[in-house]
C-alpha cells in the first residue's frame, strides 16, 4: 500500500511538472522572439508572458496540491 | 483534503484581518497623500510650463511691436531726410535762380551802359571829327582852295565818320 | 512568550504576518507624515517612486477609471505578498520560533484569495449599480452559465494553490538541498527564490487587477 501511494505521488507531480515546462519553455521562447524583432513592447510582452507562465504553473502546483496529501499519508 | 492542506479557518480570518487594516492604513498615509502629491506637483509643473508661455508670448508680442515702431522711426527718417533734401534743392535751385536772374540784370545793365559809353564815344568822335574838320578847312583854306571843293570834302569826311564805325 | 501564543492556536505564520502588518504600517505612517512638494528626504523619493511604478503598472491593466478606484487593493496586495515572501528568506526563517513566511502556509494565500473574490464580486455591483452584475455570468450564451459559475470559483482556488505552491515549493526544495549540502548547495535556489517571490508577488496582484478591472468594465457592456 505504501508503495502505492509513493509511486501515485512520485507520477502525480512528475506528469504534472512535465507538460507546463514545455509549455513554459515554448511560451518563453516565443516572448522572448517577440521581445528581440520588438524591443519597443517589450514591457507589454513581459507582462503578458508573465501572466501566462502562471497560468501554466498553475497546473503544476494542482499536481504538487495532490501529492502532498498522498506523501502525508506514508 | 482539507486536514491534509492544513487549511484553517482562524489563520485565513487572521490573514483576511490583517490584510484589511493593511489596505486601510496604507490608503490613508501612503496611497492618497503621495498620490494626490504627485498629482500636484504634475499640475504644478503644467502651469509652471503655462505660465512661461504665457510670458513668452508677450515678450514676443512686445518684441514685435517694438519691431514695427523701429521701422515706423526708419521711415519717418527717411521721409523727413527725403522733405530737407527737397527743400535744400529747392533753395538751392532758387538761389541759382536769383544770381542768374542778377547776373543776367547785371549783364543788361553793363551792355547799357557800355551802348551809352558808346554813344556818347561816338559824339565825342563827331564833334572832334567837326573840330579836326574845321581844323582841316584852316588847312585848306590857307591852300586856298575853292569852296564847293571846301563843302565836298566836309561832307565827305563827316559822312564818312557817321557811317562807319571807324572807332571799332 | 512565543510558546504561550502558540499554546493558544496562534501559529508561527500569524505570528510573522502580524509583525509585517505593523511594520509596513509604521513605514507608511512615517513616511506619509510629512509630504514635501520637492521632496529632500529619502524615504520619500524611494515611496514616490514606488507608487508611482506601481500606479503606472496598474493603470496599464486595469484602465484608468478602475486604477484611480481599486489601486489601493491590488497594490496592498502587491507590498504584502512582496515582504512576506521575502520574510521566509531571513536567516532561520521556519525554525525560529514565530518566524515564517506566511505565504508557505496555505490560509494565509487562500485569505487573501477570498478577500480578492469578494472584492471582485463588490466592485461588479457597485460599479453596475445592483445585481444586474451577475447577468455577465449569462454573457455571451445563456448555457455557458456552469461553466461561467464555475470559473468565478476557481479563479480564487487557483490564486491560493499558485501562490503557496510555489512559496512551498520553493522552501521545500532550499530545505532538502540544506539536509543534503548544507553549505553552499541552497543558494542558488535562495537567488531563485528572490525572483520567485517578486514573480509569483506581482502575478497575483496581477490577477487581482484583471479580475477587479474586468469587473469594474463588465458594467458597460451589459
Amino acid at each position: 500500500m505504501t508503495t502505492t501511494i509513493a509511486i501515485a505521488a512520485a507520477i502525480a507531480i512528475g506528469l504534472s511538472t512535465i507538460a507546463p515546462a514545455i509549455g513554459q519553455g515554448l511560451a518563453a521562447s516565443k516572448a522572448l522572439e517577440g521581445m528581440a524583432r520588438q524591443p519597443e513592447v517589450a514591457g507589454e510582452i513581459r507582462t503578458t508572458m508573465i501572466l501566462a507562465l502562471a497560468f501554466m504553473e498553475a497546473l503544476t502546483i494542482y499536481g504538487l496540491v495532490v501529492a502532498i496529501p498522498l506523501v502525508n499519508k506514508l | 483534503m482539507v486536514e491534509a492542506l492544513g487549511i484553517d479557518i482562524k489563520e485565513m480570518l487572521f490573514a483576511v484581518a490583517n490584510f484589511l487594516i493593511l489596505i486601510a492604513v496604507l490608503t490613508k498615509f501612503l496611497y492618497k497623500p503621495f498620490l494626490a502629491n504627485l498629482e500636484n506637483r504634475k499640475q504644478s509643473i503644467q502651469d509652471a510650463f503655462d505660465n512661461a508661455e504665457a510670458v513668452n508670448k508677450r515678450a514676443d508680442e512686445k518684441m514685435s511691436a517694438y519691431n514695427k515702431r523701429i521701422a515706423n522711426v526708419e521711415q519717418e527718417a527717411r521721409e523727413i531726410l527725403k522733405d530737407a533734401k527737397m527743400k535744400a534743392d529747392r533753395q538751392a535751385s532758387q538761389i541759382v535762380d536769383e544770381a542768374n536772374e542778377k547776373a543776367s540784370l547785371m549783364l543788361q545793365k553793363a551792355e547799357a551802359e557800355i551802348e551809352r559809353q558808346k554813344i556818347l564815344a561816338v559824339e565825342e568822335a563827331k564833334e572832334q571829327i567837326a573840330m579836326l574838320a574845321v581844323m582841316a578847312a584852316e588847312k585848306i583854306i590857307e591852300k586856298e582852295l575853292d569852296a564847293s571843293g571846301q563843302t565836298q570834302l566836309i561832307d565827305n569826311i563827316l559822312k564818312e565818320a557817321g557811317a562807319s564805325g571807324w572807332q571799332n | 512568550m512565543i510558546e504561550k501564543l502558540h499554546s493558544i492556536g496562534i501559529s508561527n505564520a500569524m505570528i510573522t504576518s502580524t509583525v509585517i502588518t505593523l511594520i509596513l504600517c509604521a513605514v507608511a505612517v512615517i513616511g506619509g507624515r510629512r509630504i514635501e512638494s520637492v521632496p529632500s528626504s529619502k524615504l520619500q523619493n524611494a515611496l514616490e517612486a514606488g507608487i508611482e511604478k506601481l500606479y503606472r503598472f496598474f493603470e496599464d491593466i486595469m484602465g484608468e477609471y478602475a486604477c484611480r478606484r481599486y489601486f489601493p487593493v491590488v497594490a496592498t496586495l502587491f507590498i504584502y505578498i512582496l515582504v512576506c515572501n521575502y520574510s521566509g528568506l531571513l536567516p532561520m526563517a521556519g525554525h525560529f520560533p514565530g518566524l515564517a513566511a506566511p505565504t508557505s502556509s496555505i490560509n494565509f494565500p487562500m485569505g487573501l484569495a477570498v478577500v480578492v473574490f469578494f472584492a471582485t464580486q463588490i466592485v461588479g455591483i457597485r460599479e453596475s449599480h445592483g445585481p444586474r452584475f451577475f447577468k455577465h455570468l449569462f454573457q455571451p450564451f445563456a448555457f455557458l452559465f456552469p461553466i461561467m459559475l464555475v470559473e468565478q470559483f476557481v479563479r480564487p482556488l487557483s490564486l491560493t494553490l499558485r501562490l503557496y505552491g510555489n512559496v512551498f515549493g520553493e522552501e521545500a526544495v532550499v530545505s532538502s538541498f540544506f539536509d543534503m549540502v548544507p553549505l553552499g548547495l541552497p543558494l542558488p535556489m535562495q537567488a531563485l527564490s528572490i525572483l520567485m517571490g517578486f514573480v509569483q508577488a506581482l502575478v497575483f496582484s496581477l490577477l487581482a487587477a484583471i479580475y477587479i478591472g474586468e469587473a469594474a468594465h463588465t458594467a458597460e457592456h451589459l
